[in-house]
């Protein structure tokens, strides 16, 4: 029993509980549609009340959609997403134009495929044909074209760095409209802070009514903002436009109940007069938001949506007479006015630079700023996109410029903000600046890699004779085997010419010579007490250097004797003597007239090539002819027996050239002495 | 050669051999029939000799007493020359040159030696003076017209060079180094089209010339064809992977093609290879930049301007790095010792100096 009743008091508060929340939500939801019918600038205040709503009970996708579209009519565009994208899971035919809200999300976002996506779904939902779809055709074309305008300038920004004012001049309310002297020393600026004057609330945006607030920069710092306070401010909105040149006088924005007119409050010393409004060619009935003035203070340009204008507000100007009249409001024209709204009208110092935000030209998205030129003859050029990220997709407006153009200050809502709308600084960094790239090449490849031994050198040079034989020997006796001092005399055989004549060591018998290679010598010695010896040698050319030994052996002069002269020389298959025969037959001369009683045989030998007969006869002949030369020398004939011998007395076998050479000979014997 | 070394020494072993005779027993009979004294030239064939066998230590030995034994001997002084130069002793290497001309003034390699030695100390008029009269003695010499193409090329006479290089290839069509040196004469003459087809023909006669590959790389890329050149790079850094040149340049054309990454790491491969190479830190200051990397663009940039402190480069680039952290008087007195060392483009920057 005890437990029914503790089921049933549960019940009861539940039941009582989700009436009242039921109850709660249902007021929500009513007095979020009361405000959301009063059209966007009431959406704020119908966005707390859904809020509150989808808090109760999140299941109705209609809620979300609202949230959403509360949330793109709001400084906080970027929370708008989430809600349509649940809005549209939950339910896909929320609304006709859900695709439409989310490629405005995916526009804000940059996600330029996504958006171009949704919104071309949502111009699917369209009819070229319908009249009423004509607008809503018109803005969603509008949308895709400026997704081609942010794709491009996305691509190639603008080198910047946006800072934001930092936390003394911002707050947790909404603060924009920054204006400058021309040296950035003072800033005024409009903000919504709780020190207002009057301190009074606007009710329809929830927010403290407009002030102006005025900060001066040391070393590059803000000073706290001071409320520029009465007479330029008062209990209503009052609100910054913009500054003259000489920063003299300020161009305010008064409401002027809902009219939106433009003031001129001047510096007095330290005190700004009490605004005045301009003439009706300046503000009219029509809401005039922007002004500034030319750089002489002679022309007031000034934005305005009075009618006859190229569509929405236009740039306009006034020109002040001779008499400090201003003269009729001039609309800009084109190219600088569009179809669409133009705001925020700021000219630079130069006179003929001019800043503008517009909705039309190309826009990345919402308002975009703008720049044109006045060109030598007057005329407004063809107004450039500042940029991507100075522009946004969304409206980028109050854009002033310090004179030297380095830094422009403007408002804007981002995420890392300290309140609804924050000043922010642009720093313009100019054009991106050339990184420098370092290279280098090997253009002269010998000076990289030098070629082998660039440089070259002389050669060797060429000495008379650099291919030497070194002919040593020992002179010794036949008999007794001792070393013997003897004249040994070399000849160079093809010229018969001696060219060394030298005695043999007498206690060693030893001796030396250098001789140039290549050639054919000769060499004699001899010694009065014995016969002498000769023989001829060649050293061939290709020899560089080589020792040939030669010892020789003396034979005593004895009867029986037999000398070899090996320097004999015939022609070729003849009995002619030839020249170099000459030095060794002297000598036999000479041993001859030595020992005058002598005599001796000369014979001819010859190997074993050709018949008996023949060389008989040839070394017959040979001998003769030795013979008749010394007897030509003046030795008797008597002296000396020639002989032929042909091969019948050879010194060593003939099958080998070696010992047919051996075997072809002149030799003498001893016969008497 | 060698053989004449050998009878050199050949001949000292004999003198020795002579001289223990002629104090124990007798002396040895000469029979050459040689001069009398033909040591200088015996001791200069021997320092030819190892001149050859490249030691070149005992080449200059030989040289010196040569000249010691025969003073007027222009070869030998010249020889000695050569091996001064090759040891980059330029200012030795010229005293020899100019004194062995001084006793013959058409000792060719003095006259060739002279110009090179003249080349590589910058000294391109006198360089080409020597080269002329080398001509004229060796007028089919392609080496002679080389040089002098070198020498022109490197006082920006780029016609003439281009003549010289003409004719040494005329005189030599498989000679490598002049078609890479005419191609950068075309290169310079902004005959790009020209250029590339002689280093490509070098590359051709040579397979493994590196320096050609690097350089048609470089003409590629002044081609607009930067695929070419880093095939160009390619080529050149598979025959040797440590010219570090090459891979410098390579990490430039990715850096243009915009593959920082691949550039990168390029560049950080050369320091490895050549950790005094500012002209790569230099690089790395500028794509680690463009990578977003200021402060790393910075340290490279320091890296470059502690190795060079007087690489303009390296402080403009710095300078722009320090920009985007926020640096302003650092970076402007960065961009103002870059215009002080002679970059221009620092003059624009400065103009965004001016402070309040």
């Amino acid at each position: 029993m005890k437990n029914f009743y503790s089921l049933l008091i549960f019940f009861v508060l539940i039941s009582s509980l989700s009436f009242s929340q039921s109850k709660l939500f249902k007021e929500n939801v009513k007095l979020g549609d009361e405000f959301f019918e009063q059209g966007p600038a009431f959406h704020r205040k119908a966005l707390i009340n859904f809020l509150r709503a989808d808090s109760i009970d999140d299941t109705h996708p209609e809620i979300k959609l609202k949230i959403g579209i509360c949330y793109l009519n709001s400084f906080f565009k970027y929370k708008a997403k989430d809600y349509f994208q649940k809005a549209y899971s939950m339910k896909p035919d929320i609304a006709p134009d859900i695709h439409y809200y989310l490629g405005q999300c995916e526009h804000l976002d940059l996600n330029w495929d996504k958006a171009k996506e949704e919104y071309e779904k949502y111009r699917a939902t369209l009819s070229y044909t319908k009249k009423e779809d004509k607008t809503n055709i018109d803005d969603v074309e509008k949308k895709l074209a400026e997704i081609e305008v942010g794709k491009i300038l996305v691509k190639k920004p603008v080198r910047v760095f946006i800072d934001n004012l930092g936390p003394n001049i911002n707050g947790p309310y909404t603060d924009y409209s920054p204006v400058i002297s021309a040296d950035e020393d003072m800033m005024m600026f409009t903000s919504r802070r709780n020190n207002t004057t009057g301190g009074a609330v606007d009710e329809n945006y929830d927010e403290f009514y407009e002030d102006i607030f005025r900060t001066y920069s040391f070393n590059n710092t803000w000073s706290t903002p001071i409320n520029l306070g009465e007479p330029v401010n008062t209990n209503g909105h009052d609100a910054t436009v913009n500054l003259s040149a000489d920063g003299q006088k300020l161009l305010v924005y008064i409401d002027d109940k809902g009219f939106g007119n433009i003031y001129e409050s001047r510096l007095d010393g330290e005190k700004w007069t009490k605004p005045e409004n301009f003439s009706k060619q300046i503000n009219s009935k029509y809401h005039e938001s922007s002004a500034c003035y030319s750089y002489d203070g002679n022309i007031l340009y000034f934005v305005s949506d009075r009618e006859n204008g190229f569509g929405g507000s236009d740039i306009y100007y006034c020109k002040k007479d001779e008499k400090g009249q201003w003269g009729q409001a001039i609309n800009i024209s084109t190219p600088i006015n569009t179809k669409y709204d133009e705001e925020s009208v700021f000219m630079m110092p130069d006179g003929k630079t001019m800043y503008f935000s517009s909705k039309g030209h190309e826009t990345m998205g919402g308002f975009d700023i703008f720049k044109s030129v006045m060109d030598s003859t007057g005329k407004w050029c063809q107004p450039i996109n500042i940029g991507y990220p100075v522009n946004s997709s969304d409206d980028d407006v109050s854009f002033v410029l310090s004179a030297d153009g380095k830094h422009g200050y403007y408002a804007a809502v981002k995420k890392e903000g300290y309140g609804n709308r924050d000043i922010y600084i642009i720093n313009f960094l100019g054009k991106e600046k050339n990184l420098i790239m370092s290279t280098e090449d090997n253009l002269m490849a010998s000076l990289a890699a030098p070629i082998s031994q660039t440089v070259t050198i002389s050669e060797a040079v060429e000495l008379k004779s650099n291919a030497i034989t070194l002919l040593k020997g020992i002179v010794i006796d036949e008999n007794t085997k001792q070393p013997i001092e003897a004249v040994v005399s070399i000849t160079d055989n093809s010229t018969g010419q001696e060219i060394a004549n030298f005695k043999s060591n007498s206690k060693t018998g030893k001796y030396l010579v250098t001789l140039p290679s290549g050639k054919n010598y000769g060499i004699a010695v001899k010694n009065d007490n014995y016969l002498f010896h000769s023989e001829n040698f060649d050293i061939p050319l290709t020899t560089n250097y080589q020792e040939i030994a030669k010892d020789v052996t003396l034979k005593s002069i004895a009867v029986g004797s037999k000398i070899v002269l090996k320097n004999v020389f015939y022609d070729f298959d003849k009995a002619t003597l030839r020249n170099e025969s000459q030095t060794e037959l002297n000598l036999l001369v000479k041993l001859l007239n030595d020992i005058p009683k002598m005599t001796i045989e000369l014979s001819s030998h010859t190997d074993n090539k050709g018949s008996e007969k023949y060389n008989l006869d040839l070394s017959d002949k040979r001998s003769k002819a030795v013979v008749e030369y010394l007897v030509s020398k003046g030795i008797d004939k008597k002296r000396v027996q020639a002989k032929g011998y042909g091969f019948s007395e050879p010194l060593a076998p003939n099958d080998t050239e070696a010992g047919r050479q051996m075997n072809r000979r002149t030799e003498f014997k001893i016969l008497s002495r | 050669m060698k053989n004449t070394l050998l009878v050199v020494l050949l001949l000292l072993y004999s003198s020795a051999f002579i001289y223990s005779q002629v104090k124990e027993e007798e002396m040895v009979v000469n029979g050459l029939g040689l001069p009398e004294n033909q040591d200088a030239e015996n001791i200069y064939n021997r320092g030819v000799s190892f001149y050859k066998q490249k030691m070149f230590e005992d080449a200059i030995r030989s040289f010196d007493k040569a000249i010691q034994l025969k003073p007027n001997f222009d070869k030998a002084i010249s020889n000695r020359g050569s091996i001064r130069y090759e040891a980059q002793d330029y200012k030795g290497a010229l005293a020899d040159f100019d004194a062995a001309l001084a006793i013959n003034p058409n000792n060719e390699s003095a006259l060739f030696g002279r110009a090179n030695t003249y080349i590589s100390t910058n000294n391109a008029e006198k360089a080409i003076i020597d080269l002329n009269n080398y001509i004229k003695l060796n007028a089919n010499n392609s080496l002679g017209y080389y040089y002098r193409g070198t020498a022109k090329f490197s006082i920006n006479n780029f016609e003439e060079a281009l003549k010289d290089f003409d004719k040494s290839i005329e005189l030599k069509s498989d000679f490598d180094y002049a078609f890479n040196d005419r191609a950068s004469t075309k290169m310079k003459m902004q005959n790009i089209q020209g250029a590339i087809s002689d280093y490509s023909k070098a590359v051709l006669l040579n397979p493994y010339f590196v320096i050609a590959y690097n350089n048609l790389g470089s003409a590629k890329m002044k081609n607009g064809d930067i695929k070419g050149a880093i095939e160009a790079y390619d080529n050149a850094l598979k025959i040797d992977s440590k010219y570090y040149i090459a891979l410098n340049n390579r990490g430039n054309a990715k850096y243009e093609s915009g593959d920082y990454e691949g550039a990168l790491k390029d560049f950080l491969e050369v320091v490895k290879i050549k950790d005094d190479y500012y002209f790569a830190y230099c690089n790395i200051s500028s794509v680690k930049f463009k990578m977003k990397d200021y402060n790393g663009s910075i340290d490279a940039s320091s890296k470059a301007i502690k190795l060079n402190p007087n690489y303009g480069a390296a402080y403009l680039n710095r300078g722009t790095a320090k920009e985007m952290v926020r640096d302003q008087i650092g970076a402007c007195d960065d961009w103002d010792k870059a215009f002080k060392l002679g970059m221009s483009q620092a003059k624009n920057y400065l103009s965004e100096c001016v402070q309040k």
